[in-house]
């Protein structure tokens, strides 16, 4: 919500063209970077969410614990994806949009922690993970791309 | 001992892969349906539905270790 507030202050100079020329602009450098042909760092929080938020209490703890983690407001991102995504909802997205997008983020972490329990024991996902990590940023970085464009077709008609 | 259960776990649902394929297959989907229902008297339900599909490949592309 608070990129779509922000993002109504700077859409309105801009044309709709120009704001999907600028979502292009940063998928195009993440994805760079992400496969390694270019270097530079984005606002990431380094540090994961300590374990003692747990003894909030049975439900807070766990409560603050999934709210960052699903928001990775205190977590690490290995994926540009996270901020194309984000400039797109500052740029592009409705309210409802907006809303169906910070939900679909959210669900995407949880299905991380949710097939890493239920794959095996001692982290093996993870370790799963680093093994096709080029294929796995690829199929998902392929989707990303596809969904974005549909969503430029059906805004620019 | 290890070995048997490793083939078990690569083969399982919730490997990292069948994960990404489920989730693309998802996106194709409703990226078929937006583009092929969206008319000029706005966005409906697949654009939204691929809002979500938007959100969730962001997430999960993030789920690498650094």
């Amino acid at each position: 919500m608070v990129f779509v507030v922000a993002g109504s202050l700077v859409r309105t100079p801009l044309p709709l063209a120009v704001r999907w020329l600028l979502v292009a602009a940063v998928l195009a450098a993440v994805w760079l970077r992400d496969l390694g042909v270019l270097k530079f760092t984005l606002p990431e929080n380094r540090r994961l969410v300590p374990e003692s938020v747990l003894r909030l209490g049975r439900h807070i703890g766990p409560l603050q614990f999934g709210l960052e983690m699903g928001t990775g407001a205190r977590t690490y991102l290995p994926s540009g994806l996270p901020y194309a995504g984000a400039v797109a909802v500052l740029l592009i997205a409705s309210v409802p949009a907006a809303l169906c997008a910070g939900i679909g983020f959210g669900l995407g972490r949880a299905m991380m922690t949710m097939s890493n329990l239920r794959y095996g024991p001692d982290n093996i996902w993870s370790d799963e993970w680093d093994r096709h990590g080029r294929r796995l940023g690829t199929m998902m970085g392929s989707a990303f791309v596809l969904a974005l464009l549909v969503l430029a077709a059906s805004t620019m008609l | 001992m290890t070995a048997e259960p490793v083939a078990g776990y690569r083969r399982s649902i919730w490997h990292p892969l069948a994960i990404a394929a489920v989730l693309v297959a998802v996106t194709v989907g409703v990226a078929g349906t937006a583009g092929t229902t969206v008319t000029a008297s706005g966005p409906g339900w697949p654009v939204l539905g691929l809002w979500l599909c938007l959100g969730i490949t962001a997430g999960y592309a993030a789920s690498g270790s650094t």
